[in-house]
C-alpha cells in the first residue's frame, strides 16, 4: 500500500486533496517549520487535526527547524502539544529532538528529515533502529543509490520526496536582508516567494526565500517523478511526497493526480512526464539526480 | 570540576603541516585521510603518513584527530571497518564523523578511538548533545552557527566535551546543509567535492525583474571568522576545545595562527586576564595570516552586512609570509631559505618562529645558490641564501614587516 503525502497550505483545502488523492497533509506553522508551503496558525492544530480525521487522512507536521539553546523549551513545549495532539508523524532534523522525543516516549511519532544528510542505506538503518516512524532520503543521489537502499534497507520506512522543487541550501543567515543593507537599499524581501537568484555565468534561475529561519536556496528545476515511480514501487518503496512551496494547491492536486493514475497502471510515467514538463514549462521540470553522478570533480 | 585546559586544535594539510602545527604550539591536529574525508584536495595522509605523524606529535605531547566526515552513498564504504581498525593501531586519537552510521561503526571496531560529532551535523543545543552522549560518543563539534551566549549555555548544559570553532572560513549554510556545488557543478559537496558555488557572483531578480546592482552582485560569500576576543569566555565557559579552520591553508597561515592562539591561551592562564592593549596586539598578529577579511561570525549574533563579502572585497590581500627558513650558520649569520612570495632588497621584514617572536630586521644581501648577489626574489619555492643578523633556527619564518 502506497501513502502519498502533499503539502497543505489550509485546513479548508485538506478535502480536495483528499478527493486528488492524498493519504496524508503536511503542515507547517510559524517558528518550528522550515520551508513550509504556508504556515497554519498553532491555534488551528486541533482543528487541523479534527478535519484529517474526518476524512481519514494522516496529519503531518514540520518540526524542522535548528533548535538553539535558549529554544529548548519551546522545542519541549511543542512536542508536548504534538502528543497531546495526537499527529501522525512529526519531521525533524535536529537531533535535539529526537533525544526529547525519546525522552517522551514519542520516537515513533518522528520522521528524520535532514534534507542533505540520508544519502545511504547504513545510515538509514541507524535512524530506522532507533525506532524512529521513518527518514527522507537526500535528494542528491542517483535512481540506482535510491534502488540500492531498498535493498540494504527498509524501504516502506524511507520516504522519498518526489516531486516539486527541492531544498540547495539553508543559512541561519539573513542573506537578502544583508546585501539589501550593503546596497544601502531599503527594500523588505523578507518572506517573499517572489525572488530568484541566477549565477552570472549561468542561466538557470533558483528560487530563494528569506525567513525567520534563515535563508533558503532552492533548485532550479522542478524534480518530478513519474517516470521513476514503477521502479521507486518495484522495489518496495511505499512513501511519496509532493511539496507545493513556490506553487499552490490546484498545482498539488494536479500532481497527486498524475502520480495516482501512473501507479494504477492508467498511463506510462514517461508519457506523463512529457506533457507534464510540456504544459509546466515555466517549472523547468526536470528529474533531479535520478541520472546524475556527483563526485569529487567536475564532471 | 577541574577542568583539563582547553585544547588548541590546529588543522593540517599534509605531514609538513601537521609538523609545524606541533612545532608552533598545537595540543592536537586534525587532517584528513586519503579515503572517506570531505576536503578531498586536503587529504594527502595515507596510513604511513598518519602513523608518522603520531609518532611527531607524541614527541611534543600532541595528538591527531583523523576526519572521516563525508557522508558516503551506497558504494562508498569499502573497506572503512579495516581503516578504522589501523587508526586505531597507530594511535590516533580520535576520528571526527558526520555519518551516524559510521560512528556506530567506530564504536564497535575501534572502542579505544574518541568519536568526535562533526560539524556537519550543525548541533545547536545541548538535548542533541544529550543524544550524542547516550550514543557513546566522546565530543561534539558545534554548529558555527552559535552565538557565544549560546556557546556558553550549551556547554554549561551538557556533559561531554564541546568544540567550537574559533577561527577561519565559514560555511554560508548550516555545514553538511548544503548542496549548491552538487547542483551546479556536479561536484558533491558532502563528500569533499565542494566548488564552492556559494561565494560567485549572482543576479537576484523579484518577479522576473533584476534588483541587484550590476556592479556589485549578490553573493553568498561569508568573511572568515575570528574569534580570538572572545577565547577568555569560552575558556571560562569550559569549552574543551578550540578549533581552527583550515586544511587547505598554507604552511605560514597555520604558524601564524597556532603561535598566536599558543600565546594568548597561555598568557590567559597565566595572568588570568589580556588587557586591550594585548588584545590589539593579537589581533594584528592573526590578520598577517588573514586570507579574506574577518568578522566574528556569530559570535556576536546574527551577522549582518558587515559579516559578508561583496564585490569590493573580493580583492586577494597581500602574501605577508616571504620566505622558510631551512637552515643557518652562525658564523656567517646566513640564513639558507626557500621562497615563497616576491621581494627585494631593502624591504623591512620580520622573523617568528616556535621560539622566536617578530624579530624585525632589514633584508641586506641576498645570493643564489651560486653566490651570485640578487635584488629581488620573484620565483615561489626558490632556495636562496639571505643575511640575517641574528640566530634563527630551521622551521622559523620570514613575513613582510608593514610599515606602521
Amino acid at each position: 500500500m502506497s501513502e502519498w503525502i502533499v503539502s497543505a497550505d489550509r485546513i479548508e483545502n485538506f478535502a480536495r486533496l483528499k478527493e486528488a488523492g492524498a493519504d496524508a497533509v503536511l503542515i507547517g506553522t510559524d517558528f518550528y517549520s522550515a520551508r513550509a508551503m504556508a504556515c497554519i496558525a498553532l491555534s488551528d492544530y486541533p482543528k487541523a487535526k479534527q478535519e484529517a480525521q474526518r476524512l481519514s487522512l494522516k496529519l503531518y507536521v514540520l518540526m524542522n527547524r535548528m533548535f538553539a539553546e535558549t529554544e529548548l523549551d519551546a522545542m519541549r513545549a511543542h512536542l508536548h502539544l504534538l502528543k497531546e495532539l495526537d499527529v501522525d508523524g512529526i519531521y525533524y532534523g535536529d537531533e535535539g529532538v529526537l533525544w526529547e522525543s525519546m525522552r517522551l516516549g514519542m520516537q515513533d511519532k518522528l520522521i528524520y528529515h535532514p534534507d542533505t544528510l540520508l544519502t545511504n542505506s547504513y545510515d538509514v538503518n541507524y535512524y530506522l533502529q532507533e525506532g524512529i516512524q521513518r527518514v527522507v532520503l537526500a535528494k542528491e543521489i542517483t535512481l540506482e543509490e535510491i534502488k540500492q537502499i531498498a535493498h540494504h534497507s527498509i524501504p516502506s520506512r524511507i520516504e522519498l520526496l518526489v516531486h516539486g522543487r527541492v531544498n540547495v541550501m539553508h543559512s541561519k543567515r539573513w542573506l537578502l536582508s544583508a546585501y539589501m543593507e550593503h546596497l544601502g537599499k531599503p527594500c523588505d524581501l523578507h518572506a517573499r516567494k517572489d525572488l530568484a537568484i541566477i549565477e552570472t555565468k549561468r542561466e538557470e534561475a533558483m528560487p530563494i526565500l528569506e525567513d525567520d529561519l534563515g535563508t533558503h536556496v532552492f533548485s532550479g528545476y522542478t524534480l518530478a517523478s513519474f517516470e521513476e515511480l514503477d521502479e521507486l514501487l518495484e522495489v518496495g518503496y511505499t512513501h511519496f511526497r509532493i511539496d507545493g512551496i513556490f506553487y499552490d494547491i490546484d498545482w498539488v492536486c494536479e500532481a497527486l493526480r498524475l502520480y495516482r493514475s501512473v501507479e494504477a497502471k492508467e498511463s506510462k510515467g514517461r508519457e506523463v512526464f512529457r506533457s507534464y514538463a510540456q504544459t509546466h514549462r515555466e517549472a523547468h521540470v526536470g528529474s533531479g539526480f535520478y541520472y546524475k553522478k556527483t563526485g569529487l570533480h567536475k564532471g | 570540576m577541574k577542568r583539563e585546559r582547553v585544547e588548541l586544535l590546529s588543522p593540517a594539510g599534509d605531514l609538513e603541516r601537521l609538523k609545524i602545527a606541533v612545532m608552533y604550539g598545537a595540543d592536537a591536529v586534525y587532517i584528513g585521510g586519503k579515503q572517506f574525508s570531505l576536503r578531498s584536495r586536503a587529504s594527502n595522509f595515507g596510513l604511513t603518513e598518519i602513523a608518522e605523524g603520531v609518532r611527531f606529535a607524541k614527541q611534543y605531547g600532541a595528538r591527531i584527530h583523523v576526519t572521516v566526515n563525508m557522508l558516503p552513498h551506497e558504494a562508498d564504504l569499502e573497506g572503512l571497518k579495516t581503516y578504522l581498525r589501523e587508526l586505531e593501531r597507530i594511535g590516533v586519537t580520535a576520528v571526527i564523523v558526520a555519518s551516524a552510521a559510521i560512528m556506530q561503526i567506530a564504536k564497535e571496531v575501534a572502542p579505544r578511538l574518541e568519536v568526535h560529532v562533526s560539524t556537519q551535523h550543525s548541533t545547536t543545543n545541548s538535548s542533541a548533545i544529550a543524544y550524542w552522549e547516550k550514543k557513546g560518543m566522546d565530543r561534539v563539534v558545534l554548529a558555527r552557527e552559535c552565538s557565544l551566549d549560546e556557546i556558553i549555555a550549551t556547554t554549561k548544559a551538557s556533559n561531554i566535551p564541546i568544540e567550537a570553532f574559533i577561527h577561519g572560513a565559514m560555511c554560508i549554510s548550516y555545514s553538511g546543509r548544503c548542496v549548491l556545488s552538487n547542483h551546479m557543478t556536479d561536484r558533491d559537496a558532502n563528500r569533499g567535492g565542494c566548488a564552492q558555488s556559494c561565494r560567485w557572483k549572482y543576479r537576484l531578480y523579484e518577479n522576473g525583474e533584476a534588483i541587484h546592482d550590476e556592479a556589485d552582485p549578490f553573493s553568498m560569500s561569508s568573511k572568515d571568522m575570528m574569534a580570538c576576543r572572545y577565547i577568555p569566555q569560552l575558556i571560562e565557559a569550559g569549552v574543551a576545545s578550540f578549533k581552527i579552520e583550515g586544511r587547505m591553508k598554507s604552511v605560514y597561515y597555520i604558524a601564524t595562527l597556532v603561535k598566536t592562539y599558543r600565546m594568548l591561551i597561555d598568557e590567559y592562564y597565566e595572568k588570568g586576564v589580556i588587557s586591550e592593549e594585548r588584545m590589539a596586539y593579537y589581533e594584528k598578529e592573526f590578520a598577517k595570516a588573514e586570507n579574506r577579511p574577518s568578522g566574528v561570525g556569530f559570535y556576536a549574533g546574527m551577522p549582518r552586512a558587515a559579516g559578508h563579502l561583496y564585490e569590493e572585497s573580493r580583492n586577494p590581500l597581500i602574501q605577508e609570509f616571504i620566505a622558510y627558513i631551512l637552515d643557518y650558520d652562525e658564523k656567517t649569520q646566513m640564513a639558507y631559505i626557500e621562497v615563497r612570495n616576491h621581494f627585494a632588497v631593502g624591504a623591512g621584514a620580520e622573523v617568528f618562529g616556535p621560539n622566536c617572536l617578530n624579530r624585525p630586521f632589514v633584508i641586506s644581501d641576498l645570493f643564489d645558490e651560486n653566490k651570485e648577489a640578487l635584488s629581488v626574489a620573484k620565483t615561489p619555492m626558490q632556495r636562496l641564501y639571505m643575511k640575517i643578523p641574528f640566530s634563527v633556527k630551521r622551521h622559523d619564518m620570514i613575513r613582510r614587516r608593514r610599515s606602521i
